[in-house]
């Protein structure tokens, strides 16, 4: 039997690849202090996954359309003067949420449950999961090396690197987009809202560890993907949900990290 | 008769329809420090954005080296105040300063010798080449403000526009941005430094922007920061200590 046709070989390289991506973006998000928007946009990924399951459109398609949408109204409403964007954000982040959930439970005699979404299910990934796993973790390593000037000007001084003539808000948005892109592309691993514990747990890690922008990516990176393939060992041996193992994994280095390293973020 | 670097005329900027600054007249020639004077919100930080081309003009027109200033950015350095960028970005103080460089550098390529030696000198003209290595927010308030200034020296602008580089900045760090400034200036390129510290545009500056909303005066520092003008500007209770002190 080809080794991709078991479905465990194939969990483990959707974790490492997953990790990969989710470790690199997360640089960004711990960078730019985007770890609460990030937890939005896992939220607002889950009704577009329900939509597309329910219509019978392409998963991704749905979650990163979604995540998009939700990225376009953030950006618009903290361009209001005089608003605090966190408050419109979390009341759209339980909104979308709720709304994922009353859908689901709408369509009576839906085979695929809730927690599929929520959680993830890497064990069941196929190999056309893969290959957008894949394409995902090449382009985001892609844009963040072609851009990591820009990125590291703009996430530093904003309004310097304004002055300097950079498209702040285009690159601001490009971050966003690519955040979507991101969870979209992990929710069959570890599901829409358990991707912000791969996203911000491991570079949030790494930080702590480095006053380096790149020793930080690089340690993100093996943060993640260790975190997400010990995840899934550990899931097997103890016959958990992998979702949780990997977040927890994840978690628990964040938290050694807090606890061991000098450095304060 | 030396080149105008910023050239402001009758420029009126609003936000949401309300004008903050109205009928700005002035200009920065090459070679030449002007200081801009004004209590807080005068729109002093307004001013350095038009003339950045960040903030649209609702009338009349800003002039950037006989260029409209989003054209002119090239050549032209903000140094923003530094206790507005995060002290726990894991970024060191030579990297900051070889930010500079990026716009020439372009987005693919990666700095090159030449980038790196102009940044090294820029930080050696600050004084603090010692600490290139060192990460950015661990320097002192004075120390982050001269690193910024170092990244503007690194970018070679004409024109300079600085955002009150002088506040919560210790003794040692205001001299050495002084003596920088003294320096760009006798290379010829033009500054413009936002401020409320009078004792130093008397000190750095040839001529001085009274600012409140509206222009309450424009000519040599001398001619400008007098009791009345200032009175005028600032309003009646720090114009009497000033004119007591």
């Amino acid at each position: 039997m080809p080794w991709l046709d078991v479905a465990f070989h194939r969990a483990l390289i959707e974790a490492v690849l997953v990790g990969a991506a989710a470790g690199l973006l997360g640089v960004q998000v711990v960078l730019r202090r985007l770890s609460f928007f990030t937890m939005a946009m896992t939220h607002a990924t889950f009704p577009g996954v329900v939509v597309a399951a329910v219509v019978g459109v392409n998963l991704y398609l749905g979650g990163a359309g979604a995540g998009l949408l939700a990225a376009l109204a953030v950006v618009a409403l903290s361009r209001r003067r005089g608003h605090d964007p966190s408050t419109a954000t979390a009341v759209a982040l339980a909104a979308a949420f709720a709304l994922g959930v009353a859908l689901l439970s709408a369509q009576a005699g839906f085979t695929k449950d809730l927690t599929a979404y929520l959680t993830g299910s890497i064990l069941t990934v196929t190999r056309q999961d893969l290959g957008v796993a894949a394409a995902v973790t090449a382009a985001v390593a892609l844009v963040l090396a072609a851009g990591h000037k820009a990125l590291t000007y703009t996430a530093f001084d904003h309004a310097g690197a304004r002055a300097a003539g950079y498209r702040t808000a285009a690159i601001d948005l490009g971050v966003l987009l690519l955040i979507a892109v991101v969870v979209a592309t992990a929710v069959p691993a570890v599901g829409t809202i358990l991707t912000l514990a791969l996203v911000a747990a491991p570079a949030g890690a790494a930080r702590l560890w480095t006053d380096r922008i790149g020793t930080m990516t690089a340690l993100a990176v093996a943060v993640a993907v260790t975190s997400a393939v010990t995840g899934l060992l550990l899931s097997r041996a103890w016959d958990v949900a992998a979702g949780g193992a990997i977040s927890l994994t994840a978690a628990a280095v964040f938290a050694v990290s807090l606890l061991l390293a000098r450095r304060r973020y | 008769m030396p080149d105008v670097a910023l050239r402001i005329e009758r420029v009126t900027v609003a936000y949401d329809g309300r004008p903050v600054l109205q009928d700005i007249d002035g200009q920065v020639l090459a070679g030449e420090t002007v200081a801009l004077i004004g209590p807080n919100g005068a729109g002093k930080s307004t001013l350095i954005k038009a003339a950045l081309g960040l903030v649209p003009v609702a009338s009349g027109t800003i002039t950037v080296l006989g260029r409209p200033p989003a054209d002119a950015r090239r050549d032209v350095a903000y140094v923003p105040q530094a206790d507005t960028l995060d002290p726990q970005f894991p970024i060191s103080v030579a990297q900051v300063v070889l930010m500079g460089r990026y716009r020439r550098v372009g987005w693919l390529r990666r700095p090159g010798r030449a980038d790196r030696r102009i940044a090294a000198d820029a930080l050696d003209r600050v004084g603090l080449a010692d600490r290139a290595r060192a990460r950015f927010g661990t320097l002192s308030g004075g120390q982050r403000q001269r690193v910024l200034l170092a990244r503007a020296i690194a970018q070679q602008p004409r024109l300079l526009l600085l955002d009150e580089p002088f506040n919560g900045v210790d003794a040692v760090s205001q001299d050495a941005l002084l003596d920088t400034i003294g320096g760009l200036k006798q290379q010829g390129a033009a500054v413009l430094i936002s401020t409320h510290d009078l004792s130093l545009a008397h000190l750095a500056c040839d001529c001085a922007c009274l600012l409140n909303r509206r222009m309450h005066g424009f000519g040599p520092v001398g001619e400008v920061l007098t009791a009345d003008l200032l009175l005028a500007a600032y309003g009646a209770a720090h114009g009497a200590l000033y004119g007591a002190a």
